[in-house]
């Protein structure tokens, strides 16, 4: 599969500070992203992700390595009119109408007034927007935003998307509309980069994810090779009609108390079988078993080792 | 989904820009402040010409013309400072420059976006001070050629003062954009007397360098007419032509530097 984005040795550097001392957020990084493809960018806050996304969509220049797009430099205007670019916090003119801001979008993208005119009605319904267009920006909430902004960086019908933190400050109901919308662009065969710090969002819509840690690129690939590694824990939740001392049983790496039970956890697969077969015997009610994600820093320890 | 991608022309970019500009403008109160106080002023020159018994429409030529000029330069130097500044701090230009679009193009939308503020600023003013002026003066046909002329060189000048407020705007704070845009603007409205300090000057290279000052700083004398208009005297359109061609060199100047300001600008 052809390779759409190509990023080299990428390092990126800042003044700051009173003595304007350069301060290293990119370290070397080097990825590349095959078309048609949902590609994860997994980091914690300051981890250097949003600098990357800035680099991808030709903001600034990086310090050192290339950023390429299509094969074209990633500021160049060739690249450009080939990427739709999503920021993190949607900063839009808030006096403008969702219809108005796509209206400007749509001009600097390169459309005629006719095809924005066309555009418009096919990408406010693609993020379902349609009855808000009329309304100013400033009263749209968070996830209409997002939205908003999801439908301003399809106006011109790009081939590479590229969200920085699509789901950030969502509800849970937002975040899966988002995922939903990301999938659904995908399968009109966009190539999709985005960035998150969330692992159950990235694991739930990519199909591969580079890992970034403090400006560094600590692993890339399918997210389950990632998830997949290290000790597995399960957590079993039971209740209990007799009082016995479960902390006492050695295949519980540790037991809780709860209003309506126990939770335990249990380290490896064996373990649980065994574990279960006991409670069972003792005519122990299972609530649940669980197994326990992996959290990002979690995942990031064990890449890093 | 291969296609043929097509770049947007620099008219389109600008006129698109400039569009959103002058919508975020005259949302700004300060617009409608200056031009209050601007309508306020006129009324004001009418209500002192009552009063007068000789000539009483110099008094309203002199206050109204003054009045629009003064308008459309703060208009221009109250939103052009912060012009750049805000699209920075809001981060509002991240998606527009993600476009295939230059830094200088989106400076050059936002610049128009003012002009046309200004604009419309002047051409508001301009009716209401004509409108005065003809009710006040039937007989006396103060109306003159000259005063049209005093009115577009203002319209220039305030043009030049937004250049010089965007300038400063490209990399530094709006703050102080507006104090030094309007420092440069009362040094440039006397560079005769800075030259007749000059001359005065015992030292050599005291004079040298205020004459050089004097020579760098925008020239905005070049646009005031003064006792022509209130006496009604023939202005050359040499002297027109020189001026404008002058103003739109040093607008020209100044964005391009501007432009290159914020090309190093950091997101």
């Amino acid at each position: 599969m052809r390779t759409i984005l190509e990023i080299d040795q990428v390092s990126q550097s800042f003044r700051a500070g009173f003595w304007m001392r350069q301060a290293r957020v990119l370290n070397g990084v080097t990825l590349s992203v095959p078309e048609k493809s949902v590609f994860g960018f997994l980091g914690a806050n300051g981890a250097g992700k949003t600098t990357l996304i800035h680099l991808i969509s030709g903001l600034r220049k990086p310090t050192l390595g290339s950023v390429r797009v299509f094969g074209f430099d990633a500021s160049s205007i060739q690249a450009k009119s080939r990427i739709g670019y999503l920021p993190e916090r949607p900063y839009f003119y808030s006096y403008l109408t969702g219809e108005g801001l796509l209206r400007y979008f749509g001009a600097l993208a390169g459309l005629t007034s006719a095809q924005i005119r066309a555009r418009i009605p096919t990408v406010l319904s693609a993020v379902g927007m349609t009855e808000s267009r009329k309304i100013e920006l400033s009263r749209y909430s968070k996830g209409m935003l997002q939205r908003i902004g999801i439908a301003q960086a399809l106006i011109h019908d790009p081939e590479l998307l590229v969200l920085d933190e699509p789901m950030s400050g969502l509800d849970p109901l937002g975040r899966k509309e988002i995922r939903e919308l990301i999938l659904k662009l995908s399968s009109e065969g966009r190539t999709i980069f985005f960035s998150s710090h969330v692992i159950p969002d990235v694991e739930a819509i990519c199909d591969q994810v580079a890992l970034i840690q403090k400006g560094e690129l600590v692993g890339c690939g399918p997210i389950g090779q990632f998830l997949s590694e290290g000790p597995i824990q399960i957590e079993i939740g039971f209740k209990s009609e007799e009082n016995l001392d479960y902390a006492q049983w050695k295949e519980f790496d540790s037991v809780r108390r709860m209003s309506e039970g126990y939770r335990g956890i249990v380290g490896g697969q064996e373990a649980v079988n065994h574990v279960l077969a006991k409670l069972l015997k003792n005519k122990v009610q299972i609530l649940w078993v669980n197994p326990i994600r992996s959290s990002l820093e979690d995942l990031f320890a064990r890449t890093a080792k | 989904m291969k296609k043929q991608r097509k770049f947007p022309t620099i008219f389109r970019v600008i006129e698109a820009i400039g569009r959103v500009t002058f919508l975020e403008i005259v949302r700004d109160r300060i617009l409608y402040n200056i031009l209050v106080c601007a309508l306020l002023l006129l009324i004001l020159s009418f209500l002192a010409s009552s009063m007068s018994y000789i000539r009483p429409e110099r008094i309203i030529l002199d206050f109204g013309l003054s009045a629009v000029v003064l308008s459309c330069c703060l208009v221009g130097v109250l939103t052009g400072a912060g012009l750049l500044t805000k699209e920075f701090e809001r981060r509002t230009l991240y998606v527009a420059l993600s476009h295939p679009i230059t830094r200088t193009q989106f400076l050059l939308g936002k610049f128009a976006g003012l002009v046309a503020v200004i604009l419309v600023n002047w051409v508001l003013l301009s009716a209401v001070y004509l409108l005065i002026l003809s009710y006040v003066a039937e007989k006396t046909g103060v109306i003159s050629e000259t005063l049209g002329v005093g009115l577009l060189l203002g319209l220039i000048q305030s043009i030049m003062i937004s250049s010089v407020a965007v300038f400063f705007s490209s990399f530094s704070t709006t703050s102080l954009s507006v104090m030094v845009s309007i420092g440069l603007y009362l040094t440039g409205s006397n560079i005769s007397q800075l030259r007749l300090v000059a001359t005065r000057l015992k030292s050599p290279a005291g004079a040298f360098s205020i004459n050089a000052l004097a020579a760098v700083l925008p020239n905005f004398e070049y646009f005031n007419l003064g006792t022509q208009v209130t006496y009604g005297l023939p202005v050359s359109w040499r002297f027109v032509g020189l001026s404008v061609l002058y103003g739109l060199v040093v607008v020209g100047f100044l964005l391009l530097l501007a432009g290159v300001f914020i090309q190093g600008r950091e997101v």
